[in-house]
C-alpha cells in the first residue's frame, strides 16, 4: 500500500514533496523563543487551491497533522509542524494575482510577503496599510495570525483590509468568501472567522485585500515624558484631537536604550531632558499635502506640550526611518540582550499604567527583569521578560497573563496564541467561549487534521522534540 | 399554537403583562419592513424582557420545549428576519432600550440592544463624538438589530459598516448561557464576535453592545451634481477616487429614481437630469477646503449638468433631500415593489445599472436604482401593481436574472438588508453548496436543536436525498 508521502510526491512531483535531509531546518520553526523544533515528515510545496485540496485530502486519509507556514516570522510557536505532519510551505504560491486600481483592491496568493505588496501597491499610488514588524511575513500568515503592527491606530488591523479568501477547509472542501466589496449579508462572516485561526480551521489560498490612497508626506515626532503613565494620559487626548496619528507608540527608556544602542542611533535628545525621561512617545503623521502636514505637527507639537512632554523633537527623515525601523526590530533587539520570552498582552488602553506597575511588581518578586514598549494607540504592551529560570519564567508568565485579564485584557494582541501561549490561554479564557471555539473547529474540520495543538484543544505529543 | 405550560413558563420568566397571546396583540408582529409587501406569519407569543437574564430564561424555556425564537427590535428589517416563519415566540428587545454609559476617554459607548439607533448617534454627538453607521433607519431601528444585520449606511463608505465599530456583545446562546464576546481585544475570540455580528438572531440573541467612537470630524461639506447618464456620474466617482480622496458618502439616485421622487411631489428635482450623485466630504477643514475643490474639478471634468456645493448643515440637508426621499417616494407612486440589495466592485456599477434598465424593458417594469455607489450597493428595485396578475412573476424573473449577473460580476446579492427568510431561496446561488454546507454546520454547532430564528439566514438542508458532507473541490 502507498504511504502519505508516495501519494504526495505522485501528486506534486519529487521537487516539491521534501523529506528527511532535504527538510531545511528553516522550516522547523518560526522566530518564538520558546516553542520546540520540529522536523515534519514533509513539506510539500503546492501551486494551487486544488493541489492544497488534494494534500488535505490525502493528510485526512493518513490521519496527519497539517500545519501551514508562510513566512515562519511568527512570534507564537503557531507554524511549527507536528510529529508525523506534513508542512504545507507556500513559497510557490506567491503571485499578486492583481492590483485592482479602480477599486482599491489587491488579489494575493498567500506567500506573498508584505515588501513585494508594498513595492506593487506604490507603483500605483496605493498601500496596504497594515505593517507589522516583520516585512519578510507573508500575507497567508498575516491573514492566519490577524497582524496588526504600529499603524493600527489609523488603519485598523489585517482584519479589516480582508474583503474575501479562497480557503481549504480540513474536509478538504475549498471555499470562497467574501469578494471585491466592502459589505456583504448573504451568509455567516465566515472570511472573519478565518482571519486569525491560525492555521486551525482552514488553509489560505488566495486573499482579496483592500488598499487605500498612498499618503506622500510624513513626519515623526519623538516626545519624551516623565513616565509611561503621562503618555497614557496623554494619548486618549491625541486621540479626541481629531489629529488621527498613523502611529502612536510609546518605548520605555530602557527598551529606548536597547534599541538605539543596537543601531548605533542618535536621536539628538537634550542630555537634562534624557535624564528625566522614563518613557518615549513616538507619533507619526501623514498626510497628501506638505502644507497639511506641517499644520498637524504644529497643533500635535502644542498638544503634546500641554500634556507633559519634556520636550518635542520632529525627527529629520533619515532618524525617523531609522527609529521606526528599531521600533520595528525591538524584538531582535530583545533577543540579541537574551530576552527568555517575549509578551503581546492587550489591555484597555487607560489600563496601560496599571497594568505596567502590576507587571514591575511581578518582576520584583520573581527577581526578572520586564521592559517594554507598545501601541500606546490600542492597549498593545509589548514587554520582553529575562529569567533563565524555567520555573520561574513561567510563574511570571501565569502572573502576568492573569494580571491582563483582571484588567479586561487579553494574552495577545496580535502575535497570536500558537503553541507557546496556548495553555495560558485556555486557563483564563472563558470555558463557554472555548467549548463554542471548539465546536466551530469541528465544522470546519471535523477530524482536528488542522494545525493540532496550536490555539486550541488538545496538544499533540511532541516526540524527539528540541533542535532549538 | 403554544402548549400551555410553555406559556405558563414564558410567564415565570417574566411579568404575565410582559407575555402577549392574544391575536390582536400579535398581528403588528407577523411583519417587519419587508413583509408590509407581502406574506405575514403570526407568532404564537410576543414576550418583552427587561434584562438580559431574563432574556436568558426565556430562551431557556424555548430550548427545553424547542420552540422557535425570533429575535426582534424594531421590525424595520427588509428580509422579513423578525417575523415568525413558523410561529414561535418574539422575542422583543423593546424593553432593553437604554444606552448604558458613555467612555469619552475609551471612545466607547454601551448600550442595551433595544436602544435605538440615533439616540446612539445623540449621545455621541453631545460628547464631540461620531458614531458613523446610519442607516436610513436610524430614527426607528434598534442598535441590536444593527449588530444583528450589519446594518451599514451612506457614511459607511468612508467609516466601516457597523461590524467595524462592534468592540463587544453581551449574547445569550441557544442554551441560555450568556456569553460575553470581544471586549477587552482578545484576538483569538474575536472570530466568535464577526461570526455574531450579521447572524441575523440566529447565532444568538445579543442582549448588549460595545461600540467603537471616533472624534467627530471638525468639517463637513456636501455637494449634489446631476449628469446626463449614470457612466457620467461613474467616471467623476473613479476620478475622485483616483485622486485619492476617501469621501465620507457617495450616493446615487437613476433617472427612475429621480423620476419617481418628482412624481411624489418632490418638486423639480435635477431638471431632466438621468443621474444624482452626491459626495460628503468630512475631516479637519484644510483636507475637507482642498478635497472639495479637487472633487469639484473632477465632477466638472466628468460632465456634470448642475453642481450643488453646501458648507452649512441646513443648505447640505436640501442636498440630501432627493436621496432621503427615495424610499418613500417609491412607494407612493406604486403600491409594490421587489427591492434588491446587490452589490458589485464599484466600477461595475454603472454598467449594472444599463443592466436593470434593460430587464425593466424587457419584463414590462418601471425601474428605480440608487444607494450607495461607492460601496457599489445598488438598490434595485422593480416597481409593481400587486393587484395585476402576473406583474410580481415578471419582477420576480426579472431579480433572478439580475443575480445572475450580479454574481458574474463578482458581486453580492445581499449588502446590507441581511437574507432573512426573503432571500434564502438565492443564498446556495452565490455562496454554493460547499459554503452552505459550512454554515449549515456552524449552525448546527451554535443552535443544535434550530431554535434561534428558524428559516432565516441559512438555507435548510434538502428533505431528503441529498448527500451530507459533499466534496466537490477534490
Ligand atoms: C521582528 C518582528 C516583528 C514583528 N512585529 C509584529 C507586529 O508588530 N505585529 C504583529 O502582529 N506581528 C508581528 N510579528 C509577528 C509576525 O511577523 C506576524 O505574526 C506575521 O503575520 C506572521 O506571518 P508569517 O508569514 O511569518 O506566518 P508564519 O509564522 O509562517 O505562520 C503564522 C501562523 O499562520 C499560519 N499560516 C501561515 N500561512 C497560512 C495560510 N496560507 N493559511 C492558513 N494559515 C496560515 C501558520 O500555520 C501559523 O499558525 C513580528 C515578528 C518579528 C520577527
Ligand atoms: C426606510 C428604511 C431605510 C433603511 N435603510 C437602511 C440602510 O441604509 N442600511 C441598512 O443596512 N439597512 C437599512 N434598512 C433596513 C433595517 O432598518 C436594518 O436592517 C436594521 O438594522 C434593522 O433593525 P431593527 O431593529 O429594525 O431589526 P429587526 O427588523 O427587528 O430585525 C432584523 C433582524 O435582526 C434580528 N435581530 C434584531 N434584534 C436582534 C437582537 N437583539 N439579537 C439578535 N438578533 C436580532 C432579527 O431576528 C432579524 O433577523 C432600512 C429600513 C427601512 C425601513
Amino acid at each position: 500500500m502507498l504511504g502519505a508521502v508516495d501519494k504526495l510526491t505522485a501528486l506534486l512531483g519529487s521537487a516539491r514533496v521534501l523529506t528527511g535531509t532535504d527538510i531545511s531546518e528553516d522550516d522547523w520553526h518560526d522566530e518564538s523563543l520558546v516553542a520546540l523544533w520540529h522536523a515534519p515528515d514533509a513539506v510539500v510545496l503546492p501551486h494551487s487551491a486544488a493541489e492544497v485540496a488534494e494534500i488535505i485530502a490525502i493528510a485526512r486519509d493518513f490521519a496527519m497533522p497539517v500545519t501551514a507556514r508562510g513566512s515562519g516570522t511568527g512570534l507564537a510557536g503557531a507554524c511549527v509542524p507536528r510529529a508525523g505532519g506534513v508542512l504545507i510551505a507556500f513559497r510557490e504560491m506567491s503571485a499578486i494575482l492583481e492590483i485592482d486600481v479602480d477599486n482599491q483592491v489587491a488579489v494575493v496568493q498567500p506567500g506573498v510577503n508584505l515588501r513585494a505588496l508594498d513595492e506593487a501597491t506604490a507603483r500605483h499610488g496605493l498601500v496596504y496599510p497594515v505593517f507589522p514588524g516583520e516585512s519578510s511575513a507573508s500575507l497567508g500568515g498575516s491573514v492566519a495570525t490577524n497582524a496588526g503592527g504600529m499603524r493600527a491606530v489609523k488603519y485598523g488591523v489585517t482584519r479589516h483590509q480582508v474583503l474575501g479568501l479562497e480557503a481549504v477547509l480540513g474536509t478538504g472542501e475549498v471555499i470562497r468568501t467574501g469578494g471585491k466589496f466592502v459589505k456583504a449579508t448573504s451568509g455567516y462572516d465566515l472570511t472573519q472567522l478565518i482571519v486569525g485561526s491560525e492555521g486551525t480551521l482552514a488553509i489560505v489560498t488566495e486573499a482579496t485585500l483592500r488598499l487605500y490612497p498612498r499618503q506622500a508626506h510624513a513626519a515623526t515626532v519623538l516626545a519624551p515624558f516623565r513616565t509611561v503613565a503621562d503618555i497614557a494620559a496623554a494619548v486618549p487626548r491625541i486621540v479626541q484631537s481629531g489629529i488621527a496619528p498613523m502611529i502612536l507608540e510609546y518605548i520605555d527608556v530602557m527598551s529606548m536604550a536597547a534599541i538605539t544602542a543596537a543601531r548605533g542611533l542618535e536621536l539628538g535628545i537634550d542630555a537634562a531632558v534624557k535624564e528625566a525621561a522614563l518613557a518615549y512617545l513616538v507619533v507619526v503623521l501623514e498626510s497628501r499635502d506638505s502644507g497639511r502636514l506641517d499644520e498637524d505637527i504644529e497643533s500635535l507639537g502644542d498638544l503634546i506640550t500641554t500634556l507633559g512632554a519634556l520636550d518635542v523633537y520632529v525627527l529629520p527623515p533619515r532618524a525617523a526611518a531609522d527609529l521606526i525601523e528599531a521600533r520595528e526590530r525591538a524584538f531582535f533587539a530583545a533577543k540579541a540582550a537574551g530576552a527568555n520570552e517575549i509578551v503581546d498582552t492587550v489591555v484597555p488602553r487607560a489600563q496601560i499604567p496599571e497594568f505596567l506597575a502590576r507587571v514591575q511588581l511581578i518582576a520584583q518578586d520573581t527577581g526578572s527583569m520586564v521592559v517594554g514598549c507598545g501601541h500606546a494607540g490600542d492597549g498593545n504592551v509589548h514587554l520582553s521578560v529575562f529569567q533563565s529560570d524555567p520555573e520561574r519564567l513561567e510563574q511570571v508568565l501565569r502572573s502576568v497573563f492573569a494580571a491582563g485579564a483582571a484588567l479586561g485584557g487579553a494574552v495577545s494582541g496580535e502575535h497570536g496564541i500558537g503553541t507557546d501561549k496556548r495553555g495560558h490561554f485556555l486557563a483564563l479564557e472563558d470555558p463557554a467561549k472555548l467549548a463554542l471555539m471548539a465546536r466551530i473547529k469541528a465544522a470546519f474540520d471535523p477530524d482536528g487534521i488542522l494545525n493540532p495543538g496550536a490555539m486550541l484543544g488538545p496538544a499533540p505529543a511532541l516526540v524527539e522534540a528540541g533542535a532549538g | 399554537m403554544l402548549d400551555r405550560r410553555v406559556i405558563r413558563d414564558l410567564e415565570g420568566q417574566v411579568a404575565p403583562s410582559h407575555v402577549y397571546t392574544r391575536p390582536a396583540d400579535l398581528a403588528a408582529y407577523a411583519y417587519d419592513a419587508w413583509g408590509a409587501s407581502g406574506e405575514r406569519h403570526l407568532p404564537d407569543a410576543v414576550v418583552f424582557p427587561a434584562t438580559t437574564e431574563e432574556v436568558a430564561g426565556i430562551v431557556s424555556v424555548c430550548a427545553v420545549h424547542r420552540v422557535p425564537i425570533v429575535p426582534r427590535g424594531a421590525g424595520t428589517g427588509y428580509a422579513a428576519g423578525a417575523s415568525p416563519s413558523r410561529g414561535g415566540v418574539i422575542l422583543s428587545l423593546a424593553r432593553l432600550n437604554r444606552v448604558l454609559g458613555l467612555e469619552t476617554e475609551a471612545l466607547r459607548i454601551h448600550a442595551q440592544a433595544g436602544a435605538v439607533t440615533a439616540g446612539i448617534h445623540a449621545r455621541a454627538a453631545a460628547a464631540g463624538l461620531y458614531y458613523p453607521p446610519d442607516p436610513g433607519s436610524s430614527t426607528t431601528c434598534t442598535i441590536g438589530g444593527n449588530v444583528a444585520c450589519n446594518a451599514a449606511g451612506p457614511h459607511t463608505l468612508r467609516y466601516g459598516v457597523t461590524a467595524d465599530f462592534v468592540a463587544g456583545v453581551t449574547a445569550v446562546l441557544s442554551d441560555g448561557r450568556i456569553v460575553r464576546l470581544g471586549e477587552g481585544g482578545d484576538v483569538s475570540a474575536s472570530g466568535l464576535l464577526s461570526l455574531m455580528v450579521g447572524s441575523e438572531g440566529t447565532l444568538g440573541v445579543i442582549t448588549e453592545v460595545l461600540l467603537r467612537l471616533i472624534p467627530a470630524p471638525k468639517t463637513r461639506s456636501t455637494l449634489a451634481a446631476t449628469f446626463s447618464g449614470m457612466e457620467r456620474a461613474a467616471a467623476a466617482v473613479a476620478e475622485i477616487s483616483e485622486a485619492g480622496i476617501v469621501p465620507a458618502a457617495l450616493e446615487f439616485l437613476d433617472a427612475g429614481a429621480l423620476d419617481a421622487v418628482r412624481r411624489a411631489g418632490g418638486g423639480n428635482v435635477g431638471g431632466d437630469a438621468a443621474a444624482l450623485l452626491i459626495v460628503e466630504l468630512e475631516g479637519d477643514p484644510g483636507t475637507v477646503g482642498a478635497d472639495t475643490e479637487a472633487a469639484c474639478t473632477a465632477i466638472t471634468r466628468s460632465g456634470a449638468s448642475q453642481l450643488q456645493r453646501a458648507t452649512e448643515p441646513g443648505q447640505a440637508q436640501r442636498l440630501w433631500a432627493a436621496r432621503k426621499a427615495v424610499s418613500a417616494a417609491v412607494a407612493k407612486v406604486q403600491i409594490g415593489k421587489v427591492n434588491e440589495d446587490v452589490v458589485v466592485p464599484r466600477d461595475r456599477v454603472a454598467e449594472l445599472v444599463a443592466h436593470t434598465r434593460d430587464l425593466g424593458t424587457k419584463h414590462q417594469l418601471p425601474v428605480v436604482n440608487f444607494g450607495h455607489l461607492g460601496d457599489g450597493n445598488v438598490h434595485a428595485t422593480f416597481l409593481i401593481d400587486t393587484r395585476i396578475a402576473g406583474e410580481r412573476a415578471r419582477a420576480d424573473a426579472a431579480a433572478g436574472e439580475l443575480f445572475e449577473t450580479v454574481l458574474g460580476m463578482g458581486g453580492s446579492l445581499s449588502g446590507e438588508h441581511g437574507v432573512g427568510a426573503a432571500k434564502l431561496e438565492y443564498v446556495e446561488r452565490q455562496l454554493g453548496p460547499g459554503t452552505v454546507g459550512l454554515m449549515r454546520r456552524i449552525k448546527s454547532a451554535l443552535d443544535p436543536h434550530d431554535v434561534l430564528n428558524p428559516g432565516k439566514k441559512i438555507p435548510a438542508r434538502q428533505p431528503s436525498g441529498s448527500s451530507t458532507a459533499s466534496n466537490e473541490a477534490a
